[in-house]
């Protein structure tokens, strides 16, 4: 499997971004989703896209949910260097992994995998450090 | 000139009303030195209404220091009690500490506010972001469980520290992080 040197995050809202249009790390938290099935492999999955061209941006950006769209913010471009750098830190070990999953709304789709059972604290820890790490930039939500 | 430089109540454990305006305001670049920073934090001292609810209190550091003026102390009938007490402890402590070392603060370059965001699982995310590296705390509804971290990128030779946080013993862990954010900010 190929993968692009970059990656995208949704950004819901402003709340997920400093005053200088950073994101928070929550932005990069890994949940238990309420509706969604269980994967086979129990990993905790935290959406991406990856950016194989700018399509990938538009789709993001005009990507809606319940009807309004999703990411009212914009998009954060990440780095997928750095993101492997990120997996090879030692408290993040082998618990970090990612996958292409493309949807049918979205081939560019796919997941940033937390290990099953990793604690919270360092869940939160990982999330600020692919924060911290891979960020590259903002864009703005166009359409908004 | 005989002027107060501040609003009172810069004591660590001091909250003032924003919206009472009665007290003397401060321009930004009336610094106090560290003889009058003692002498209010001696002569003032407000901890609470007479309900005992510290929740709509705000910060009153001088603006050019308040890295505290984003603090949001939680609801009481939304968020989790206990976090939104850790929470207040957190930036009592921490407003101590800055009074204190205002030497230290004073030498940044650039100065951030923290973020505060009260989470879906109940903790509170309080985090301070620069360019380079940014230092988180997470305070959780059960106690032992919040923790801190700071991490930076290449550019300050990917630095990855965290540990649990001890809402006892905050004072020199809040101290070498403000000191590591002052020298790298």
């Amino acid at each position: 499997m190929t993968y692009p040197d970059e990656f995208l995050k949704g950004v819901p809202n402003d709340d997920k971004l400093d005053s200088d249009n950073i994101p928070t790390s929550d932005l990069f938290y890994f949940k238990e989703s309420d509706n969604a099935p269980k994967r086979p492999d129990s990993k905790l999955e935290g959406s991406i896209s990856w950016r194989d061209d700018l399509g990938a941006d538009e789709i993001l950006f005009n990507l809606k949910k319940d009807g309004t769209i999703q990411f009212q913010a914009g998009i954060a471009i990440l780095c997928r260097r750095e993101l492997d750098k990120v997996i090879q830190r030692p408290h993040v070990n082998d618990k970090l992994s990612y996958e292409r999953d493309q949807k049918p709304e979205n081939k560019y789709h796919g997941n940033l995998l937390l290990k099953s059972g990793t604690e919270k604290r360092i869940m939160k820890r990982i999330a600020a450090t692919i924060a911290t790490l891979c960020f590259k930039t903002f864009i703005k939500n166009p359409y908004i | 000139m005989n002027h107060i430089p501040y609003k009172i109540g810069i004591n660590a454990n001091c909250f003032v009303r924003e919206e009472d305006q009665t007290y003397t305001t401060y321009g930004q670049t009336q610094i106090p030195s560290a003889h009058e920073l003692e002498k209010y934090e001696t002569s003032f001292f407000i901890t609470s209404d007479a309900s005992g609810n510290t929740s709509p209190y705000l910060r009153t550091l001088p603006h050019d220091i308040d890295i505290l003026r984003n603090a949001d102390l939680g609801t009481n009938e939304v968020n989790n009690k206990d976090v939104m007490r850790q929470t207040q402890k957190f930036i009592s402590v921490f407003q101590r500490i800055l009074l204190n070392n205002h030497n230290i603060v004073n030498s940044f370059s650039y100065l951030s506010p923290l973020n505060f965001k009260w989470l879906e699982d109940d903790s509170v995310l309080i985090e301070w972001i620069f360019k380079d590296f940014r230092i988180g705390f997470s305070i959780e509804p059960v106690e032992q469980d919040s923790s801190w971290y700071l991490v930076s990128n290449q550019n300050l030779e990917e630095v990855s520290k965290s540990g649990l946080l001890d809402m006892e013993d905050l004072e020199p862990l809040l101290v070498n992080l403000l000191d590591f954010a002052s020298s790298n900010s």
